[in-house]
């Protein structure tokens, strides 16, 4: 734990008209859903398969009772810890991904841009996501059917504009949308690693403008891109190791970040700029692809 | 070179269109390059870049390729980022659903003068929430921009950004 800020310090309190969100002082609130029906059960990135060196095509091997355990200890993480409430959206049995909230919409105030998945497997969730934005009284914006996006798995909101993935889940013509339907600046980032097949596993923005990223994620063109707009000063590169640990894949409240567990070296480099930093077990869902990030999704 | 004198298709040479957030992003940058790479050739027919950060761009560009099989390749490298052929389609309308207010997805131009300069000092042009709309008379065929609080009801206006031009088109006789 950081040592050099008082918790819940108003300079971690992104300025109003800068936020997506509707109450940036407030509590922050956070989509959750549970993992009575999560498990590895079809391979739709290279995490997914437990034979790696092989075809890739028999699904990674997981302890469901474990998951739900890693589960509830993010939850109590981010509700105890972070002091952040979590809303919860109900599982659905066949749909073992459902419990990766973040890839359900980009939520931008009240306007929800529905995903629309790559891969058939995960294409039921979205009349659920859909649906649940709806009844919380949000405006929800669909894609075309021929144009795929994977909500804030591949937008990620930083200080005014929207850093978006494409070209291994998400369509770059996707970006269009998000900015006719928010009015915000895109800048479209094409991930070239298939590891890292969504922006939010590669680039993770904190309070106070801080950025974690991986440029090992990017090509030229998009390190040009985060270096001509992210200042020196507030970007923290991880390492290689520390991005295949999901390092970047972590849940920001206020100055709390929350990851998974293995990159210390990165903790400590947060709590030295005034982070409280808390590593919890996720590797049931690094099977899956995905960490605590992919676990959650920030609505209010 | 305007958007409708591109270059006849053929075997080895396609004029394509790309839209989005292209400079900030570098994504023209980028597809300059991989045709190059490719050993293919440009043109740069058409660009329109937004003058806000949260407006799109668009260009329209033609590729040469020494070979089909070529252009093939670079066409199927450029898709991901966007790029798709061009076509020369025609605008949507719908009609207003009452007096002042427009359509949800209307177009509203944003590339319009900002400021003007005035004894020696820049003055900003008010314009008024930038609530602006392009109305469409079909019987005079006429194209008016007009101030969306002015729209009728049952008025034609145009719908996002298919089938508008930012540079002027020459006539037919004067294209050819």
């Amino acid at each position: 734990m950081g040592t050099l800020i008082e918790q819940n310090h108003p300079k971690f309190y992104t300025p109003v008209g800068k936020t997506p969100l509707s109450d940036p002082a407030g509590k922050a609130k956070i989509l959750m859903c549970r993992p009575d029906f999560f498990d590895v059960t079809y391979v739709i990135n290279p995490w997914m398969t437990q034979d790696k060196e092989g075809s890739g095509e028999t699904p990674a091997l997981c302890d469901v009772d474990l998951a739900k355990r890693q589960w509830e200890t993010l939850y109590q993480a981010i509700t105890q810890q972070a002091g952040a409430e979590v809303v919860l959206m109900d599982p659905v049995q066949d749909l073992p991904d459902l419990v990766f909230t973040a890839n359900a919409a980009f939520v931008y105030q009240d306007t929800a841009v529905i995903a629309h998945y790559k891969h058939e497997e995960r294409q039921g969730e979205e009349p659920h996501a859909e649906a649940w934005f709806k009844a919380q009284g949000f405006r929800t914006v669909t894609m075309p059917s021929d144009v795929f996006f994977e909500g804030a798995g591949d937008a990620l909101y930083w200080n005014g504009r929207v850093f978006a993935g494409y070209k291994t889940r998400t369509d770059i013509t996707s970006h269009n949308l998000i900015t006719q339907e928010t009015g915000l600046p895109v800048l479209s980032m094409e991930l070239i690693d298939p590891r890292f097949y969504h922006i939010d596993v590669c680039i993770c923005p904190l309070s106070e403008d801080y950025f974690i990223y991986s440029p090992q994620a990017f090509d030229a063109y998009g390190n040009q891109v985060i270096e001509a707009n992210v200042p020196a000063e507030k970007r923290i590169a991880v390492t290689p190791e520390e991005a295949s640990r999901f390092a970047c894949n972590a849940v920001s409240v206020h100055d709390t970040v929350i990851f998974n567990k293995g990159s210390d070296r990165l903790a400590g480099e947060l709590e030295a700029r005034g982070f409280r930093v808390i590593q919890v077990d996720l590797s049931e869902f690094l099977k899956s692809g995905g960490s605590s990030k992919c676990l959650t999704l920030r609505v209010a | 070179m305007s958007a409708n004198q591109m270059t006849t298709p053929t075997d080895t040479t396609i004029t394509v269109e790309l839209q989005g957030h292209l400079i900030d992003s570098l994504t023209l940058a980028k597809v300059i390059d991989l045709i190059q790479e490719f050993g293919g050739d440009y043109e740069l027919d058409n660009l329109c870049i937004g003058h806000q950060k949260n407006e799109l761009s668009s260009v329209v560009l033609t590729i040469h390729a020494p070979t089909a099989k070529k252009l093939t390749e670079i066409l199927e490298q450029v898709r991901p980022y966007g790029a798709h052929p061009f076509v020369n389609r025609e605008i949507l309308l719908e009609a207003c659903p009452a007096d002042g207010q427009i359509p949800e997805r209307a177009l509203i131009p944003l590339n319009l003068p900002r400021e003007v300069r005035y004894a020696g000092r820049v003055i900003p042009i008010n314009l008024d929430s930038m609530r602006w709309v392009v109305s469409f008379n079909e019987e005079k065929k006429e194209a008016v921009i007009k101030h969306a609080r002015d729209v009728k009801q049952g008025e034609q206006v145009v719908m996002g950004i298919q089938g508008v031009q930012w540079s002027q088109i020459p006539d037919e006789g004067e294209a050819q």
